[in-house]
């Protein structure tokens, strides 16, 4: 697993937070997304995030059927353009505002459940006087 | 002159405060401290099996399953785990008629276990991957781990033919469903959890301490109440294959509670109120690989009576049921001898004071409280009947339609005209 869980570690929350810096870092994230060319294979960001972890697989079981046989076209689609050694047609690229974080609050919520199961194991109990 | 307009002023706001401040209103509470060093709260809602809305046979088992899963205060584990701290049980149960969340807890742990019981009722989550992870799963197995029983699987079509709908909705989910969808349970419980639906009940608790915390930690909205059209008594026979052979012969009524029906289930119970003796009832001469009981099942407009029979095969089955009718026949010629009916009476007296004396007699209670009836006890009226009386009331009740159900060997099955009905 990539170290800081299946999402990786992220200062995203406390750029978010900081106006400023929000609005420098904007528009270098957007180019460096696009730059990873995910996109012209119709792929979302949430598509690469390695799935072989416990915490993957039971987020993916959690996805309605619809986005989950979406996902599944899309790597369908990819794993073509990959043997093809090409990139969609522009107009099929992905586009920027339907790059959809679809995975991600299902992980976090796995994870919390997790770390709410591990704090409830080693909680120690002091009766309220 | 401003001094004083701003006095009254405020004198005015204090008062009008307290005027309008209206309690929030909650649902029914009914409690009953008998000073035992235990208290329960049951949430008692009326979302049985019978209010299933069409097309959605088996609802009322999911949402029972549903119970102290995730809610807006706390996840499903979090639930399990802090009643386990405090040492208390949480449990739901489902009848045809009510759905019954309880907790079982010592003494002075109410401040915790209502608001538990209350955040699974109030704000419920209903999450799509629990029904499918932990819900769903666990009422299959229940489904399953009952249909193998022929009791169960007699009891269910015994209701079916007697009551029809309503009544007649299977009790748990039918093995053969498809799980539904989260909107179908969100929308029943909806309609379920509501004050007109709920009822409160606690014992070891005093009335005023329920209601304070109820009305706290139960803002329902008022919604309509679930209603099932008023039952009546259809009756009928069928056979079904079934691997383990059993009978099931028996009568229902429509309407309240009766002294006559439950004098007779007295008096075909079997089992013995003293340790190593046969006991005198008419079946207790049955061979041994015969056992029967008898079935009292009452419900808030209806009782379904009648005796299971369990057999090797389907003669022993043909036998007791013949037993059976010709019990019921001598009761009806009013031939039974005063010691036995003296007998039937006193069990059921015993039986019907026991049961108000525990716990399901004050959730009996607060059911009738709920209903806007009043609780009868059947101690008096069983002891007003006297062997006419008995003789008469069991031959009206054997002019109506029996309700028979077989399983077993198809090919030899006894059917309803076979074994004197």
């Amino acid at each position: 697993m990539p170290l800081g869980g299946p999402l990786g570690i992220s200062f995203g929350k406390q750029i978010i937070a900081n106006r400023t810096l929000y609005r420098w870092v904007k528009p270098v994230a957007a180019w460096y997304a696009d730059l990873c060319g995910y996109r012209k294979m119709g792929l979302r960001y949430d598509d690469l995030l390695i799935e072989e972890n416990p915490t993957v697989e039971k987020a993916l079981t959690r996805l309605n059927a619809k986005e989950s046989y979406d996902r599944v076209w899309r790597h369908r689609v990819a794993m073509h353009q990959s043997v093809l050694h090409k990139d969609l047609p522009k107009a099929q690229w992905l586009k920027p505002q339907d790059d959809v974080r679809y995975l991600t609050p299902l992980i976090e919520e796995v994870e919390a459940e997790a770390r709410e199961r591990r704090e409830l194991d080693t909680l120690e109990v002091t009766r309220k006087k | 002159m401003l001094v004083q307009r701003r006095a009254l002023a405020a004198a005015i706001r204090a008062h009008s405060s307290r005027t309008y401040a209206t309690a929030p209103s909650g649902p029914t509470v009914f409690a009953q401290d008998n000073g035992q060093p235990t208290s329960s709260i049951t949430v008692l809602v009326k979302a049985g099996s019978r209010f299933e809305p069409e097309g959605h046979a088996g609802i009322a088992h999911v949402l029972k399953h549903f119970s102290f899963k995730s809610s807006k205060e706390r996840s499903a584990l979090r639930t399990v785990r802090e009643a386990e701290l405090y040492g208390g049980i949480l449990s739901a149960t489902l009848t045809r008629e009510y759905l019954a969340l309880t907790a079982d807890f010592l003494r002075g742990d109410e401040g915790f276990f209502l608001p538990l019981l209350a955040s699974s009722v109030v704000s419920p989550k209903f999450v799509n991957h629990e029904l499918h992870e932990l819900v769903w799963p666990s009422v299959m197995t229940e489904t399953a781990n009952a249909i193998v029983s022929g009791e169960y699987t007699a009891l269910e079509l015994a209701h079916a033919l007697a009551f029809r709908s309503g009544l007649g909705h299977a009790l748990l989910n039918p093995p053969h469903a498809h799980a539904p969808s989260i909107e179908a349970v969100r929308d029943y419980a909806s309609k379920a959890f509501t004050t007109s639906n709920v009822v409160i009940v606690g014992t070891g608790l005093t009335q005023e301490k329920l209601e304070t915390l109820a009305s706290h930690h139960f803002p329902l909205s008022s919604g309509t109440s679930l209603t099932s059209p008023a039952t009546k008594y259809y009756g009928g026979s069928t056979v079904s294959p079934s691997l383990h052979p059993t009978l099931f012969v028996g009568y229902g009524i429509a309407g309240a509670p009766s002294a006559g029906l439950s004098t007779l289930a007295a008096h075909l119970a079997v089992k013995p109120h003293l340790p190593w003796s046969d006991g005198l009832s008419p079946l207790s001469s049955l061979p041994k690989s015969v056992s029967t009981e008898s079935v009292l099942i009452p419900y808030s407009d209806a009782t379904l009576f009648g005796v299971l029979i369990s057999a090797k095969d389907s003669a022993g089955l043909r036998q007791g049921g013949e037993a059976v009718v010709k019990a019921l026949k001598e009761a009806a010629s009013g031939g039974l001898s005063q010691e036995l009916a003296g007998r039937a009476k006193a069990r059921a007296k015993f039986a019907a004071a026991s049961l108000e004396e525990g716990k399901a007699g004050v959730l009996a209670k607060g059911a009738a409280q709920l209903e806007g009836k009043a609780w009868t006890n059947l101690v008096d009226q069983v002891e007003k009947l006297d062997v006419k009386a008995l003789g008469k009331f069991t031959t009206d009740l054997m002019k109506t339609k029996p309700t028979v159900v077989a399983l077993g060997d198809i090919n030899t099955l006894p059917h309803a005209d076979e074994i004197g009905l």
